[in-house]
């Protein structure tokens, strides 16, 4: 059974199933998963670029305001944290787009058979570098706790900074963090997700985690809201561009819609520790998807 | 000259926000009889 996606039929089952797996994901472990579901869009089905990006990130403002829900109802969003990180991270993104802008003047460099920003050719490598070096940290960590009974939550590196005003998370377990080291660290992600498109919850649950101190479920929680909020924003610029396929977003958010649910209520029956060794491997097949993606560039 | 009211911009309003975040969220809280939990360490009967 197939439907037409800007003149190119695709299966229907398929996109419910890619639905289904990314919506998972999601809930699971509260990120987007537009790294992970853009390249099969376009790979596998051949849909145009520009339709994935828009229809996935309109698939992806349906999915986290599903499992947000779920989230809220056990108790696990901190919407004070949440709110606040949104602020520096839209900041961040206008700042990712016209620093795009900008460089695109200074020079291109030819890859394979396109020219793009030499120095968004050289971010993306070091975007790479960053996700390995994160997931190894992750994996590290994670298997240092793993085997002990006391089981604790990482410290969070961000707290060590004296900058007022000091701001404090009950329901994340922060009782206090200078309120700069919060806005500017999601000022300098939203700058990657501007200049590469990439980057929202993948870096944030981290940030929650390690740099902050936030309990795993509650961080995991809390990303998810961000994500709701960058997708909802990111929803409309493309929509104002026509690049959003209803038909293509109705048929994935079937899958995920449902699946996140259950992403949500599995991650609530697993310690913390496991959900962030779970997620080293998340990162790294982000990782392994981006080099892919690089590599392509190159060889053509 | 509007580069740097620029940078300004970019630069305080996310504190600007974080602090309104703050004071709403803090409003609130103390409007339904309850406020952040007091931080041991802090002796506040100064």
């Amino acid at each position: 059974m197939n439907i037409d996606i800007s003149g190119i039929p695709v299966n229907i089952w398929g996109l419910i199933s890619l639905g289904c797996i990314s919506g998972f994901l999601s809930g699971f472990f509260g990120i987007g998963g537009g790294p992970l579901i853009i390249p099969v869009l376009n790979m596998l089905f051949g849909i145009p670029f520009p339709i994935c990006i828009g229809s996935t990130l309109s698939r992806t403002a349906g999915t986290a305001f599903s499992t947000v829900l779920r989230y809220w109802k056990f108790g696990n969003i901190d919407a004070k944290l949440a709110l606040m990180i949104v602020g520096g991270n839209f900041v961040g993104i206008e700042l990712g787009v016209y620093l795009l802008d900008w460089l695109g003047q200074l020079g291109e460099i030819s890859v394979g058979k396109q020219s793009m920003p030499a120095l968004q050719f050289y971010l993306q490598w070091i975007f790479l570098g960053l996700l390995i070096t994160i997931s190894a940290l992750i994996l590290i960590e994670s298997l240092v706790h793993r085997g002990k009974q006391d089981r604790q939550q990482p410290l969070g590196l961000l707290r060590i900074f004296p900058f007022p005003p000091h701001v404090s998370f009950p329901i994340s377990g922060v009782r206090q963090i200078s309120l700069p080291a919060i806005v500017y660290s999601a000022l300098g992600i939203g700058i990657f997700t501007g200049l590469l498109g990439i980057g929202g919850g993948i870096l944030f649950v981290p940030l929650l985690i390690y740099g902050y101190g936030v309990e795993t479920h509650v961080a995991v929680g809390t990303a998810s809201l961000i994500v709701f909020f960058s997708a909802v924003y990111g929803t409309v610029t493309h929509a104002i561009r026509g690049n959003v396929d209803l038909w293509l977003v109705a048929f994935l958010l079937i899958g995920s819609t449902i699946c996140a649910q259950v992403g949500a209520i599995v991650n609530q029956r697993i310690p913390s520790d496991s959900i962030r060794f779970y997620f080293a491997f998340i990162i790294l097949i982000v990782a392994g998807v981006i080099g892919f993606n690089l590599l392509r560039m190159i060889y053509g | 000259m509007k580069g740097i009211l620029n940078v300004l911009i970019c630069l305080l309003f996310p504190i600007a926000w974080g602090a309104l975040i703050n004071w709403i969220f803090t409003f609130l809280e103390r409007r339904k009889g309850h406020s952040t939990p007091p931080d041991p360490r802090i002796d506040y009967h100064i």
